[in-house]
């Protein structure tokens, strides 16, 4: 029977109990969503004491199933303001599992000023610290004394001074497994800000010296397919660029076609991309003993993590991707690779969303306050927001506010959120994920690119954008979607899974609807509630009227496709 | 939008154009050839024609007469091992819809591994075949211009198709004069699948302007002569005029594809085994209301090719239903039967609707429509 | 030989990428990553590009993006 937590920060309680019967067979980006929609007002303060903060392990927690250790972190957004589920990788959801704990529950503000952490112990106690001798200190510095304090063998779920000041960009890194760095990011939606205000410092999760033992109907049937499931990942992923060089493979097809993101998505191409590829990636990894094929979760046979070093081979960052690298990057017309690790390496540190801060940057860049492609200039306004700044606190805020302020007409945001590393007028079809996702605009709900007949077209672009929002949800709810991506040619044996593991029929609509469509349907609904309208669900008119000079094209989809996108 | 036009067969057209068959095989380097046809078409001394012109030119012959209606991988894979062991170096199909695509299945064949099951769907990475030379004998399916093969899959009990250069003809010959003996409710189920093609090609998601100009073309002749060929079969210019109609919609649904209309026409086909013109028409006037919604600039053209005067400032539900009402009007001209005439029971529309959105076509509809409001379009039409 | 991905290839003088890449049946789109010898080749470098004794061509999809 696994347990849930629930700390309540005004009274400084922590009390466990058994997971409701409601949630058994729910994990992830579904389970959040039914705990929110019935437990946390759609129409609260994301600061306030109403507003709760979620962190849950996977349907699949504690089983053998490759990468399914994701821990989904919910909450109100106090950026987009509706849900939002942002997950992660690391060791956190892992060591969560083999606790027995498949959700932890943060309610209520603190009645006085302070600072705590959670730790749960190696045998299993959890208790709320004092946490006030870290105040002000970032994440790398933090995991050094969590370790200090409570040994090696351990994770750390924490925010750094971006989270205490509640920046709406603010992200809650995990540690990856292995090396410890705190440099997985559950960096969407400010959740860093909703744990700040909490009071909430940091979780910490030693190893247990007794291992939680999962329940299941027929575990004989669930090893049997699991491990098919598992093969079918392995041999696929040994030809995925993921593997084999990392996220940053992407850039060689997005910078080719147009959708790679340049000079705030004017739509021009950006030759130098390549100074910040793939080939210039695996140059300095292999010269300067950087690695790449790290599994940022035990078991995980993608291994799309990575450990950079910087032109003396001393440590810089992990975890180092794709969205960084395109937006930081070309977006903000920069082509110094190493510029930009020291980036990710202080977005990592202080705990900012790098997608929301690189946008905010570019967005400076467009307004004038700094150069295009000034990365001395951008690393400056970067120590500003680390440094609490007046204007600091302003691009803690994010890409929308800080665009208002500066007077910059192309703002890149959906739902108040900034755009990821891919150009909506040059695949359609992530364009209407932007528009229509409850969580704003989020590549990662469903990335259409190489998917539908022509990137730059309308055909078929809404049709697979609904299929991937739909797995998306789904696949969110069981493991990571890079491992999941691979099993589409077996999709039914989830099913299979879900009635080993929790009896019942295999039925995959248990899987596609019950964690799919639901979760869908039920986060769209908690936003009506939240006061989201139609107008919520469009692109920034600026891709409606402004031509790609790479492709011609325009974001030319029609309303009415993106108003039916959801009627099931 | 910027759309994109890319399947194109070079044709030759008039009567008796299929009496220089031998020719033009000829003409493309062919030295031995399979032809391949139903036992029908032999019955009725076309086959026997081609074989004859074909060896007149001096092109040595194997032929294969099993085609099967809705063609089955089976009868398909079996061909293709005689093409093989024949060494056959070009591939002429005369016939209906069932003959081409079997010719097709054939050429993917040729140079490319059984089973034809695992080549479903877009495929651009096959080995290329031989020359092919179509001529179709009905109007139509439009499949001598198209780059797709609709297969019954044996062992999962549907129907596919396989989309690739693999299935585009070297050359088309329409010759008007092999359809004179079609009978009027084939004349008829064929007509309106042309019918289909274009309204659908016109209305679906990856239309573009010159799969719509073919289009438009279509309706308009389809309109005319229909009524005509159905009546009086024996009228030649009715025949040409419906096979190039038919080989325009299919130009037009090559490039611009088709959508819901032929999804349901799939499902129901399957389940009711109806034809398939057929199958495309019961629900066809509906479907095309539906569209209205984000189209109605393209069904207003409908409506012109249709001889429907609108008035400028006709809403899109007012554009939707007179397409509706016209297009009913000339299916219920040919005599097709609707789905309660067919015997389809009612009860059944409900479970065809998630089967129809299950459909590969389904992803090119122009907006997202729900299972029950397919439901809701079947019923409307279920008595039409 | 050059390999491309597990198919071993005849190699010649002279022989492209773009060669290679055909003699093994495979036709790359804009979404498959080509890694010849550890480095990615843009696509429009496979005319190109001309390949060694013991070249090795690997094929990676991307399946989604990053």
């Amino acid at each position: 029977m696994w347990s849930k937590l629930i700390i309540d920060m005004k009274a400084l309680t922590v009390t466990k109990e058994p997971l409701d019967a409601e949630f058994q067979e729910l994990g992830g980006r579904a389970l959040i969503a039914q705990y929110m929609i019935k437990n946390v007002p759609p129409q609260c303060d994301p600061l306030g004491n109403q507003n709760q903060l979620l962190f849950c392990n996977t349907v699949f927690a504690g089983t053998k199933l490759t990468t399914t250790h994701r821990l989904s972190i919910g909450s109100k957004s106090p950026l987009t303001g509706g849900i939002k589920e942002s997950n992660v990788g690391g060791y956190a959801a892992s060591l969560l599992a083999d606790q027995g704990i498949k959700l932890i529950v943060v309610k209520e503000l603190p009645s006085s000023e302070g600072l705590w952490l959670l730790h749960i112990d190696s045998k299993g106690k959890a208790t709320l610290k004092d946490a006030s001798i870290y105040q002000g200190i970032n994440n790398y510095e933090l995991v050094e004394k969590i370790h200090e304090r409570f040994g090696n063998k351990l994770a750390t779920i924490s925010i750094g001074s971006a989270g205490e000041r509640q920046y709406k960009n603010a992200s809650i890194q995990v540690s990856e497994f292995g090396s410890g760095h705190p440099s997985r990011a559950a960096a969407r939606g400010g959740l860093g800000a909703v744990m700040g205000s909490k009071g909430l410092k940091a979780i910490v999760i030693e190893k247990p010296e007794e291992r939680y033992k999962v329940e299941y109907a027929d575990e004989a049937k669930f090893n049997e397919i699991c491990q098919k499931l598992n093969k079918v990942i392995a041999e696929a992923a040994s030809n995925d660029p993921f593997h084999n060089i990392g996220t940053i493979a992407t850039i060689e097809v997005t910078g080719a076609n147009g959708i790679l993101p340049v000079d705030n998505f004017s739509g021009r191409l950006f030759p130098e991309y390549t100074e910040v590829g793939a080939n210039k990636f695996m140059t300095n990894l292999a010269t300067r003993g950087g690695r790449n094929k790290l599994a940022c979760q035990p078991g995980c046979v993608v291994q799309c993590s990575n450990c950079y070093n910087d032109k003396d081979g001393n440590y810089l960052t992990s975890g180092f991707e794709y969205e960084t690298i395109a937006l930081f990057g070309p977006n903000c017309h920069i082509s110094d690779l190493d510029a930009i690790a020291q980036m990710d390496r202080i977005c990592d540190d202080i705990g900012v969303d790098t997608i929301e801060t690189a946008n905010t940057i570019a967005v400076c860049m467009e307004a004038g306050k700094i150069k295009w492609g000034d990365a001395d200039a951008a690393l400056s306004l970067l120590k500003e927001m680390a440094d609490g700044t007046e204007f600091g606190r302003l691009l803690g805020n994010g890409c929308e506010a800080v665009g208002k302020s500066l007077g910059c007409k192309r703002i890149p945001v959906v739902k108040h959120q900034a755009m990821a590393g891919y150009d909506p007028r040059n695949t359609k079809g992530t364009g209407i994920t932007y528009a229509t996702s409850p969580m704003g605009a989020d590549h990662t709900a469903g990335l259409t690119m190489g998917r539908a007949f022509d990137d730059t077209g309308r055909t078929a672009q809404a049709y697979v954008s609904n299929k991937l929002q739909v797995a998306m949800c789904f696949a969110d709810s069981m493991m990571c979607i890079f491992a999941f991506a691979h099993t589409v040619p077996v999709l039914p044996l989830f099913g299979e899974l879900m009635a080993a593991l929790y009896g019942g029929s295999p039925d995959f609509t248990r899987v596609s609807v019950g964690l799919g469509v639901k979760t869908l349907l039920t986060e769209r609904a908690y936003n009506k509630m939240a006061g989201m309208t139609i107008e919520d669900d469009r692109l920034p008119d600026f891709f409606y009227n402004e031509r790609s000079i790479a492709t011609g094209s325009k974001f030319d989809i029609n309303n009415v496709e993106l108003e039916v996108l959801f009627d099931f | 939008m910027i759309t994109s036009y890319n399947v194109f067969v070079p044709s030759l057209m008039g009567c008796g154009s299929s009496l220089r068959t031998g020719l033009k095989v000829r003409e493309l380097g062919c030295k031995k050839v399979l032809v391949v046809y139903d036992k029908g078409l032999k019955a009725v001394g076309i086959a026997d024609t081609i074989v004859e012109n074909l060896r007149n030119a001096g092109v040595e012959i194997v032929c294969f007469d099993g085609v099967l209606p809705d063609p089955p991988d089976t009868m398909i894979e079996e061909a293709a091992e005689i093409a093989r062991n024949e060494a056959v170096d070009g591939i002429v199909a005369v016939g209906g819809g069932s003959a081409i695509d079997t010719a097709k299945g054939i050429n993917v064949l040729i140079n490319n591994a059984p089973p034809i099951m695992q080549y479903f769907g877009v495929q651009k990475r096959l080995k290329p075949g031989v020359p092919m030379v179509f001529i179709p004998t009905t109007s139509g399916t439009g499949s001598e211009v198209t780059n797709m093969c609709v297969i019954s899959c044996t062992s999962r009990g549907n129907k596919d198709s396989v989309v690739s250069p693999v299935c585009v003809a070297s050359l088309a010959i329409l010759d008007p004069e092999l359809t004179l003996g079609l009978p009027p409710k084939m004349t008829a189920s064929t007509g309106v699948d042309a019918l289909a093609h274009a309204v659908e090609s016109l209305t679906g998601g990856n239309s573009n302007p010159l799969s719509d100009a073919l289009a438009r073309e279509a309706i308009r002749t389809i309109a005319k002569w229909l009524p005509i060929a159905y009546k009086d079969g024996s009228n030649i210019e009715a025949r040409e005029q419906m096979l190039l109609a038919s080989m325009f919609a299919g130009m037009a649904f090559t490039n611009g594809l088709v959508h819901l209309g032929h999804s349901i026409a799939h499902t129901l086909g399957a389940i009711f085994h109806i034809p398939h013109g057929v199958a495309c028409a019961v629900a066809l006037p509906e479907v095309i209301e539906y569209t209205a919604r984000t189209e109605y600039k393209k069904v207003r053209m409908i409506c012109e090719c249709l001889g429907v005067e609108l008035p400028e400032d006709a809403s899109p539900e007012e554009i939707g239903a007179a397409a509706r009402n016209a297009l009913r009007a000339l299916i219920k001209s040919v005599d097709i039967p609707n789905m309660k005439e067919l015997g389809i029971p009612i009860e059944a529309i409900a479970k065809v609707a998630p089967l129809v959105i299950a459909d590969a076509g389904f992803a090119l509809v122009p907006y997202r429509i729900p299972a029950s409001k397919v439901a809701a379009i079947l019923q409307s039409a279920y008595e039409a | 030989m050059v390999t491309v991905n597990n198919k071993k290839i005849e190699f010649y003088n002279g022989m492209t990428v773009a060669d290679a890449l055909k003699a093994a049946g495979e036709v790359p789109d804009a979404i498959v990553l080509v890694m010849v010898d550890g480095k990615i080749l843009p696509h429009n470098k496979f005319d190109v590009e001309l390949v060694a004794e013991n070249t090795q061509i690997k094929l990676l999809p991307l399946i989604t993006g990053g």
